[in-house]
């Protein structure tokens, strides 16, 4: 077996002590830089870039890797401790996770995660090992029509993922879309509601507005009242899952793989993508679905095993195309070239050392991952017990740091303040913020894509009836309408108010 | 405490602790901060940190990359512009801004700064875009595909990493040479595009040798021509636009510059450090093997570089403003 | 005015805002989109749903939805805390330019210890410079993140 034969091989590589440093070191900073709000897996490769010039390619990049994944393990923490989504692809985990927090559970909630994390990361790497070329050039079919097909069908998944009515929902989501459409038009290059500012020609960051509205909007509200008391009592014993929660959570960390691992492949946001995708299966699949948005494990586990699988995926274009797919494998690519590799169609049979030593170490890097973050969820939850009066001028600064790191700009800190007043707002009167932030990000992509298509279609609309993977999700959506017109029209004209109420 | 002790341990290792300057001249006395008007990934920020790794050794003093993107990187040029002309904050400047800067114009706006605001220190590299097809064309040579173009005028499309960005205008500039006329679908980053072609979404596009090479080799896609006055070493093969007789060259170059009113003796010294970068081995095999070419070019070289594009791209946005301005 | 029609306001007045300047940019052909097509349906879709929630806004007092039918006297309660964040936080992000990250961030925790944590002053000032110190040196030098630079070197 080539396979076989391959991995074994990269694991002598990848067990040599100097990688297995390396792969530590990636994975430790990693962690270090997705526990920390607003710097991310890029900006954690970017800055260790210059640390591998003296390495081996193999090494360069098992490090590197070790961060692009580690950071999806830590992003976790800040998200269900402090309701700070730690990365963009933890919005999601904020929802349930944060209520879990308030409920003294959130111990239990960060070791569901790691756990999650590590299946959801070991199970893409099966599937990058075995498939990794085929999936390139499924990947490759999937032009604008394919695309706006998905991001319909999440936007019609978008309406039933607050906590509240279809109906208080819908105003977020649309409020999110027109966000995400400041700046310049892509595909024309008119100014839309910039008024001449040129920090709003690239939009509003995603990460200042999520940290803005969910993080500070939280920590406002926090400061109202319980100033003076800590506010979460954590016994230790409550830090280990119970056994229910562990059962609940083994559907969801399945299907998390799997739907992580599929959506990685796309272009654009696509953790952020697979964490809310899986979210909303699982609240469909749930038999209490009203009861997501309260704390349930499921709404945890489900985003956070995502997230990880599509790291694996989201290299796989990246490795046998040699066309990275988001930023952070952007970096990565860089990384490899500047030690003279060029990742492309060639790549795996002319460098199989550096393949499959990569692999390998991704196997290795993710058993490190779990043992390295099960102590730390331990050590992150005691950190509550710091008088919430101390802890609170230490998260706003770190909010704040982190933000501005993205891009050394102050404007960036404005509009984390500037969305944290409504998100404060919004958290007192128990709107649910997070449809918008979600809608600013699948907006763009989504108008884009519509758009991309319409032009090269030249105005017919029957390029999205062409592929049978346009025609499968865009009859999917059209069902999952029809099925909510049906929830909503199925009960008798007395409860017919109550049904909206409740939404779908 | 001690397990936070043992992560600040390994962080530092990891970092490796900037080394610190045994002796200085009078500049540089301190770090020096290189502004990338780019985001942090792309093919620029790879050069300005190989750059910066070269640099400091020279200079006997860090240089730290700071990425300002935003604006199509006038938001991070306007920084360098408008930091004190000591030789302590340079950028990288590129073609790019120059596009960015005319577009505003163009449109009648007011960019945030001006080219009379930059002083060009030295160029460092030069890039030419190729032409590249799906696998599955049928078109073989670059005749085939003018001769379709012009049978068949705005019927082919043709992707772009951003509109009106580096690999935009190349092809307006090969449409209006050979007065074809194609349907351009933008995408947003090179990365796309390039999936686009492979996936067969558009007939054609112009890309950068990085990328599209080892696409090329692994028979993912084929390359028509060089859109150059020669051959790429890389690839031996493919012909030149001037081979072909075609006027539709394209040439981005990037370079160093500071703000007007830097001191000549600083501008010197950077200078000099910046010829010797450009003609540094290391540098130049990994320009190569990003399929650039490591060329120093003197400020006034790279002034007059930027006079040329200005005025083609000027007159490239006037025409493309005004087939926009028919359609409505 | 309960809360759900106080929101409502908002969203009728963010879609009529984008309305407003979608309409002027152009809304191209089926095959070349416009820049205003997608904001200017966007918009009247938010304007729709918020009329909507405006008009439903008005109902008899239901369970369900009991935080958004709280008066609006409860969301005006308890400002004072949050206002004080926000301004100090405000006036840290004006002043970090000017006289550099370390002493701008020692200061601004030590009045949000002293005025809104209402420590003693020896304390606040002990761990404001001790806190501020320390994600100088982590984030700054550990992590090389770039901090704000005034006129000192740090």
């Amino acid at each position: 077996m080539d396979v076989l034969n391959g991995l074994l091989n990269g694991f002598q590589t990848a067990l040599s002590f100097q990688n297995l440093y390396l792969c530590f070191i990636g994975c430790l900073w990693g962690t270090m830089v997705g526990v920390l709000p607003g710097i991310g897996p890029l900006a954690g490769i970017t800055l260790l870039i210059p640390a591998t010039f003296g390495l081996s390619p193999t090494g360069a990049i098992i490090m590197l890797a070790g961060i692009y994944y580690g950071a999806m393990y830590g992003g976790s923490t800040t998200s269900v401790l402090m309701n700070v989504p730690g990365e963009s692809a933890s919005v999601v985990t904020c929802i349930d996770g944060y209520k879990m927090t308030l409920k003294g559970r959130g111990g239990a909630a960060l070791f569901i995660s790691a756990w999650g994390s590590w299946i959801g990361g070991t199970l893409s790497i099966v599937g990058l090992m075995l498939l990794a070329p085929t999936l390139a050039n499924v990947a490759m079919k999937f032009g604008p029509p394919e695309m706006f097909a998905v991001l319909l069908v999440a936007f019609v998944l978008l309406g039933s993922l607050g906590s509240g009515s279809f109906f208080r929902t819908m105003p977020m989501v649309f409020l999110g879309l027109l966000i995400g459409t400041i700046g310049m038009d892509p595909l024309t290059g008119s100014m839309r509601f910039t008024h001449n500012v040129h920090e709003l020609y690239d939009g509003i960051g995603l990460l200042p507005v999520a940290m803005g509205a969910m993080g500070i909007g939280e920590i406002l509200f926090a400061t109202e009242e319980t100033l003076v008391k800590v506010i979460h009592k954590i016994k230790f014993r409550d830090l280990w899952p119970t056994r229910p929660e562990l059962a609940a959570s083994w559907g969801p960390i399945m299907r998390g793989s799997g739907i992580g691992f599929v959506i990685g492949l796309l272009p654009g946001s696509a953790h952020v993508l697979s964490s809310f995708v899986s979210y909303i299966t699982e609240k469909r699949l749930a038999k209490r679905p009203e009861e997501f948005g309260t704390g349930r494990i499921e709404g945890v586990a489900g985003p956070e095993t995502a997230n990880n699988a599509a790291s694996g995926s989201a290299m796989i274009p990246f490795l046998s195309l040699g066309i990275p797919t988001g930023p952070a494998p952007a970096v990565m690519m860089i990384a490899l070239l500047i030690h003279g590799i060029q990742p492309g169609p060639m790549f795996i049979t002319k460098h199989p050392d550096v393949f499959w030593g990569l692999i390998a170490s991704m196997y290795i890097g993710n058993v490190m991952l779990i043992i390295l973050n099960v102590p730390l969820v331990g050590i992150f939850v005691s950190m509550l017990r710091i008088p919430f009066r101390i802890l609170f001028p230490v998260i706003l600064l770190i909010c704040l740091i982190g933000t501005y790191s993205v891009n050394t700009s102050s404007f960036e800190l404005a509009i984390l303040l500037g969305f944290g007043i409504p998100g404060y707002f919004a958290r007192k009167i128990k709107y649910d913020i997070a449809p918008l932030i979600l809608a600013m990000i699948i907006g763009p992509t989504m108008e884009l894509s519509l758009r991309q298509a319409l032009m090269r279609s030249d105005g017919s609309f029957l390029i999205f009836w062409e592929s049978p993977i346009t025609m499968t999700l865009i009859g999917a959506s059209a069902l999952l309408v029809l099925w909510n017109i049906y929830r909503a029209l199925r009960p008798t004209a007395a409860s017919w108010e109550k049904a909206l109420e409740e939404g779908t | 405490m001690r397990f936070f002790a043992s992560i600040l341990a390994l962080a530092l290792v990891a970092a490796g602790a900037p080394a610190i300057p045994a002796a200085a001249a009078d500049y540089p006395a301190k770090p020096i901060t290189l502004i990338n008007p780019n985001a942090p990934g792309g093919g620029h920020d790879a050069v300005a940190r190989a750059f910066a790794s070269v640099a400091e050794k020279m200079l006997g003093q860090p240089v730290v990359v700071l990425n300002k993107a935003g604006a199509s990187t006038m938001l991070g040029m306007t920084a360098v512009a408008q930091a004190a002309p000591d030789g302590y904050t340079l950028g990288v400047d590129s073609t790019t801004t120059t596009n960015a800067l005319e577009w505003e114009l163009a449109n009648g706006r007011k960019p945030p700064l001006t080219r009379a605001e930059l002083v060009p220190i030295g160029g460092l590299t030069v890039n030419v875009p190729i032409v590249v097809i799906p696998a599955g064309s049928p078109w073989k040579t670059m005749a085939d595909m003018i001769a379709d173009l012009k049978a068949k005028p705005g019927f082919y499309a043709f992707c772009s990493g951003g509109l009106y960005g580096g690999t935009h205008l190349p092809v307006e500039v090969l449409l209006q040479a050979t007065g074809t006329k194609a349907r351009h679908v933008p995408h947003k980053g090179g990365g796309p595009c390039l999936t686009a072609v492979v996936g067969g979404h558009v007939h054609f596009a112009n890309q950068w040798p990085a990328s599209s090479i080892p696409l090329a080799q692994g028979g993912k896609l084929r390359i028509l021509a060089v859109q150059g006055d020669k051959r790429l070493k890389s690839i031996p093969d493919v012909p030149s636009m001037k081979e072909l007789g075609i006027d539709a060259q394209w040439i981005q170059w990037l370079g160093i510059s500071a703000t007007k009113k830097t001191p000549a003796p600083i501008l010197a010294r950077v200078r000099e450090v910046v010829k010797k970068v450009a003609e540094d081995d290391a540098f130049g095999k990994l320009l190569e093997s990003q399929g650039a070419e490591a060329r120093y070019l003197s400020g006034e070289e790279v002034a007059r570089f930027i006079k040329a594009e200005a005025d083609v791209v000027g007159k490239i946005y006037k025409v493309l403003l005004a087939e926009d301005k028919g359609k409505k | 005015m309960t809360n759900d029609r106080a929101a409502s306001l908002l969203f009728l007045a963010s879609g009529a805002y984008g309305l407003y300047f979608s309409v002027q940019l152009p809304m191209g052909t089926w095959n070349q989109p416009g820049p205003g097509i997608f904001p200017a349906v966007l918009s009247f879709l938010l304007l729709l749903s918020g009329a909507a929630w405006f008009i439903r806004g008005k109902g008899k007092q239901r369970a369900a939805d009991e935080g958004g039918r709280r008066g609006a006297i409860a969301v005006a309660k308890n400002l004072a805390t949050p206002l004080k964040i926000v301004g100090l936080t405000a006036l840290f992000v004006l002043s970090f330019n000017l006289v550099g990250y370390l002493l701008a961030a020692s200061l601004y925790l030590f009045i949000l210890l002293l005025w809104v944590s209402r420590y003693g002053i020896a304390f606040s000032a002990v761990l404001a410079g001790a806190i501020g110190l320390a994600s100088w040196i982590f984030f700054g030098k550990i992590l090389a993140v770039p901090l704000p630079q005034g006129f000192l070197p740090f």
